[in-house]
């Protein structure tokens, strides 16, 4: 039964690698079938296929489409053995995001490379989308009960819209609810980030990755220490 | 006698990448594009302005299809092939008589940054930029003579910031800065009454609207963002474009191979798509003004998914929309040459290599686009040592041409076979000019160069011709105009700040 449950595991972690989504689903059938647990079949299986991609992406090994059909690979196939986790059993996701392109900007190529990267790595993210004003990213964060909000802005006519942001947080009591972070293709750097109030941006998704899980974890411990 | 634009050889001496056959065939997958893909437009007027055009319109999703081809072609035809771009001093007036006639130079950024270099310490910082630092690179360029015309290096960042109006407040500078033809008027996130006061603004510097109309010292500029969408931003723009009668130069910027298809042909059709359909919307709703068309094939680099890794693609791309826009249309063409490297030596290295290709493939207007979003001003000699040899090949061209002058076998054999007169010998000496020396290259002996501390060509040749280059004061404007100018930014501050 190991034995076997070892080979499950890897045909999910090869076929996330691969980005082979028939494999994926076969491997998923093959666990279920096989009774392996669910949730280690995504940790042990899907997580460990998807880290090395992610790894062998920020080694600049693969190309960013490479690791986004592996990332859409590991969504479908976790969310199939999620059905069978109670809701209580589910794993944690490393951090919920609220995600998505400011007002007037309609670029996301870099939200949703975000998207999967974050995903790929176990956050669970919600990509609001483009042309989003500063209310839609609070209202998804107060509903899902976000631990980050990142906003992104390519044009540099549309930045302003990222210390608007800020503002609102800061207005309603919210700054220190959330991790704020900024980021985008035109993004001025460490200043502009200060002015919009925010805890860090990026401009390099798997910068933005560990600034995020170190956001997080700084964050756990201080309300640990509380 | 406008000085402006470098005489090209003639277009069947230009590279040419596709045949006739070939560019006809993109241009045909460029109109089924138009018909079964569309374009999505984020404004109801726009979408409206393109129904009164005969296209198919969807409120809801807000697309556009089934552009009519025969309109589009009856449209695009009102182009006008030759056209005026005035400079404030007619001596830069850009006389365009139709494609691949002259080639005209300038750098570009629209950087929202300063890169400041720190001498002392040896390190950049980067620092916001506002329309200071516009007209601070606008009289630099005005004072280089291999730039024939003068488009904006610095964004009006700050008082975007301070939610002013922004591109009123840059036009301000460009055209107190510049003698030359002042450039980009871009998209404001502000409100489109902005373009009211822009109007005006121009009108004081030209004498009026008519004269802005007969002489007019800028275009608009739209990108469509990845792949055939034009947010509201670019709407408005459009709109006022329209309603000013202002020439335009839309650009679409579909991205291979993340944001559009991985070849340079589905590419270029797409990209030629979005161009056929903005021109064909100025012309029908403002029949016989300047559209020049500005075809970017681009590309991300697939490891980072940032711009900037030059491939094969993109310039192939460029090269054969200028080929389709001359051949097909008979109308110029204007290219971007961007580069997003960071350094000044690969940018240097970028641009020299892309704007070889656009030298050679006859682009009308070639903007040296550069910096990124910081520019580190150290560019500007850069792009005019880049614009110099490209100036130099173009205006030489005919030495190769095998005429008995350029032979010169009778000289030859006058001067003999070990060739000591050839120095000094009138026939020579009369063609020196065709020799240029370098705008402001290092032509040291390599002993002489280490001696003096074996310099950096960009990093310190080209920042100590800046010093030089930084003295340059443009021609001004007079007091009296400047003053009303100035009025109506404060105005246009004052009622259209946002937040």
């Amino acid at each position: 039964m190991s034995a076997n449950k070892e080979s499950i595991l890897k045909k999910l972690a090869d076929a996330v690698i691969n980005f082979d989504e028939a494999a994926a689903m076969a491997a998923v059938n093959e666990a279920i079938s096989g009774q392996v647990d669910p949730v280690e079949a995504i940790t042990r299986g899907l997580t460990a296929g998807i880290k090395e991609v992610g790894d062998k992406f920020g080694r600049g090994e693969i190309p960013l489409p490479f690791l986004m059909l592996a990332a859409q690979v590991m969504e479908k196939a976790m969310n199939e053995l999620l059905k069978y986790v109670p809701e209580d059993k589910r794993p944690e996701p490393l951090g919920v995001m609220v995600l998505g392109t400011v007002e007037g900007d309609i670029h996301n190529l870099g939200t949703n490379i975000v998207t999967a990267v974050f995903t790929a790595a176990g956050f669970k993210v919600y990509n609001i989308g483009v042309d989003q004003p500063v209310e839609n990213f609070i209202k998804k964060a107060e509903e899902v009960n976000a631990d980050i909000i990142g906003a992104s802005a390519l044009m540099s006519n549309t930045l302003q819209q990222q210390k608007f942001l800020g503002e609102a947080l800061k207005k309603r009591g919210l700054r220190d609810k959330y991790i704020y972070m900024v980021g985008g293709g035109a993004f001025p750097g460490e200043e502009w980030c200060r002015e919009c109030g925010a805890d860090d941006y990026a401009t390099d998704v798997m910068i933005a990755l560990e600034k995020a899980k170190n956001l997080i974890a700084e964050r756990k411990k201080r309300k640990a220490k509380k | 006698m406008a000085k402006t634009g470098v005489p090209l050889p003639s277009r069947n001496r230009l590279w040419r990448v596709l045949d006739k056959e070939e560019l006809e065939i993109i241009d045909t997958a460029a109109y089924k594009v138009l018909k079964d893909v569309g374009v999505f437009i984020d404004d109801n007027e726009l979408l409206k302005m393109a129904e009164e055009m005969g296209c198919s319109v969807n409120y809801e999703t807000k697309i556009v299809t089934d552009i009519p081809e025969h309109v589009v072609r009856e449209q695009v035809r009102k182009a006008p092939r030759s056209f005026l771009l005035a400079g404030r001093d007619p001596e830069w007036d850009v006389e365009v008589e139709g494609p691949a006639r002259r080639q005209y130079w300038a750098p570009e950024s629209g950087a929202t940054d300063v890169l400041v270099w720190d001498e002392k310490g040896k390190k950049y910082y980067r620092r916001r930029a506002s329309s200071k630092d516009t007209l601070y690179a606008a009289k630099i360029v005005d004072g280089i003579d291999d730039f024939d015309v003068n488009v904006y290096i610095y964004d009006a960042a700050e008082e975007g910031h301070q939610g002013l109006p922004s591109e009123l407040n840059k036009m301000n500078a460009m055209l107190q800065g510049t003698t030359k033809w002042a450039g980009h008027l871009c998209t404001t996130v502000s409100t489109i009454e902005e373009y009211d006061y822009v109007e005006k603004l121009a009108a004081e510097v030209a004498g009026g609207e008519e004269e802005l109309r007969k002489r007019p010292l800028f275009w608009t500029v739209y990108n469509y963002i990845g792949t055939l969408q034009l947010n509201r931003f670019n709407s408005w723009l459009f709109r006022a474009s329209v309603k000013y009668h202002w020439p335009i130069m839309p650009a679409v910027t579909a991205a291979a191979p993340l944001m559009g298809p991985a070849m340079a042909a589905g590419n270029a059709a797409i990209s030629h798509a979005g161009l056929l359909f903005m021109i064909a919307l100025k012309q029908f709703h403002d029949p016989g003004v300047a559209a020049v068309p500005n075809n970017i094939v681009f590309s991300l680099d697939p490891m980072t998914g940032r711009g900037g890794a030059h491939v094969p693609h993109f310039m192939l791309g460029t090269c054969a929309m200028n080929q389709l826009w001359h051949e097909l249309y008979g109308l110029p063409t204007a290219q971007y040459g961007g580069t997003f490297a960071a350094s000044l030596d690969q940018q240097a290295f970028n641009l020299a290599r892309y704007m070889a290709l656009q030298i050679i493939s006859g682009t009308d207007f070639i903007f040296e686009q550069c910096g990124g979003e910081a520019f580190d001003p150290a560019l500007i000699p850069i792009c005019a040592e880049i614009a110099r040899m490209g100036r130099t090949l173009m205006s030489t061209f005919h030495q190769i041409y095998p005429t008995p002058e350029n032979l010169a076998l009778d000289v030859t054999k006058e001067v003999g076979a070990k060739g000591e007169k050839w120095m000094t010998h009138k026939y020579n000496l009369d063609r020196l000019k065709m020799f240029p020396s370098g705008f402001c290259l290092d032509t040291d002996a390599f002993d002489t160069w280490l001696g003096k501390g074996a310099r950096s060509w960009v990093y310190d040749l080209c920042r100590e011709k800046l010093k030089e280059l930084e003295k340059h004061e443009p021609k001004p404007l007079p007091k009296d105009v400047v003053e009303r100018m100035n009025a109506i930014v404060k105005e246009g501050n004052e009622k259209l700040r946002v937040r």
